[in-house]
């Protein structure tokens, strides 16, 4: 009795790449090729009209991460698997591609006959990760959306006018232009200075526009 | 005619063994091996193949080896190719037109 075959979808920019791993891929008489993307758009596109048992995702993608074509793949009613197959992802960036269901995350690295394993692997139910690596990464992700959150709760406790101090901070003035851009007295400064450094938990104003920076409210260029 | 050699020496892994694997489908008159980039500039010197594939710029390459892919170097989309010293850059470089690199060596 034959079987069919496990068809895959390649989401992949480098593009001799993402054609040689087809071709390697199809050699394998239990393997089938259905599709291949370079974008994260034709991507979408893709995975509307194939249906797909394993897609093999990269990470860095031109117009996006492929993180985000992960809850595409993975959506109610489909049984279509995730691995990702990156060549610079951070372990926050794995910890997200398994937060938000990916089966498996490889590095390429990875010789050519592990990913095909890791496929089949997928494909009979078996992990293609060690479960206390998963619950490690899944941990991680979130402490980070904790931090976040806290980052977030205390960026909203700021006022208007705390706000207009960090991003005069960010533009490198010092109390007697932002007292001049703002038109107050630099004690005022230097009150809404005191103020918010106290509402963000920091000591001092590089940590306070470290802190403004890594939360995206101060941009700079 | 001797059969054209194809060194295929990129990073990552996964990209050299499946360029490798792919090539030899596409082109079975070709001996195509792939080494350790960092074993890339000796193998040169010994073998003196036709094609090199690499993704770090070498001057022995440059050097020795008539037609030569600079793939992808730093993790970029862009690809050098240069074939008997005259270079183009392109961003869209396929698996078809390497393989008749290799086909032309």
């Amino acid at each position: 009795v034959s079987e069919e075959p496990i068809r895959i979808v390649l989401v992949e920019d480098h593009t001799i790449f993402r054609q040689a791993m087809a071709l390697a891929l199809d050699q394998e008489s239990d393997l089938r090729v259905v599709g291949g993307a370079g974008t994260l758009a034709e991507a979408r596109e893709l995975l509307r009209s194939v249906a797909a048992d394993v897609a093999i995702v990269d990470i860095d993608l031109p117009d996006g991460s492929g993180i985000d074509l992960i809850r595409d793949v993975i959506k109610p009613g489909s049984l279509a698997q995730v691995l990702v197959l990156t060549a610079s992802a951070t372990r926050i960036d794995v910890a997200r591609a398994v937060d938000v269901g990916a089966s498996g995350v490889l590095h390429k690295t990875t010789a050519l006959p592990q990913i095909v394993d890791a496929v089949r692997r997928l494909c009979a139910g078996k992990p293609v990760m060690d479960p206390v690596e998963i619950v490690s990464l899944l941990r991680l992700v979130n402490e980070h959306r904790m931090t976040h959150q806290k980052a977030d709760a205390a960026l909203a406790r700021l006022t208007r006018r705390e706000r207009e101090v960090l991003s005069l901070l960010g533009e490198g003035l010092g109390d007697k232009e932002m007292a001049q851009r703002l038109h107050v007295s630099k004690e005022t400064v230097h009150t809404h200075m005191v103020n918010l450094l106290g509402k963000l938990g920091v000591e001092t104003r590089l940590q306070a526009l470290i802190f403004a920076v890594k939360h995206g409210l101060v941009q700079i260029s | 005619m001797p059969s054209p050699l194809v060194l295929v020496a990129n990073e990552p892994r996964a990209y050299r063994e499946t360029i490798a694997l792919a090539l030899k489908a596409l082109r079975p008159e070709a001996e195509v091996i792939a080494i350790e980039p960092t074993d890339l500039d000796a193998e040169v010197k010994r073998r003196r193949p036709d094609v090199a594939v690499l993704s770090q710029k070498s001057a022995t390459v440059e050097d020795v080896v008539p037609s030569w892919v600079l793939l992808y170097p730093d993790g970029t989309n862009m690809t050098v190719v240069s074939v008997a010293g005259e270079q183009s850059v392109t961003g869209s470089l396929a698996l078809d037109d390497l393989a008749a690199l290799v086909g032309s060596a």
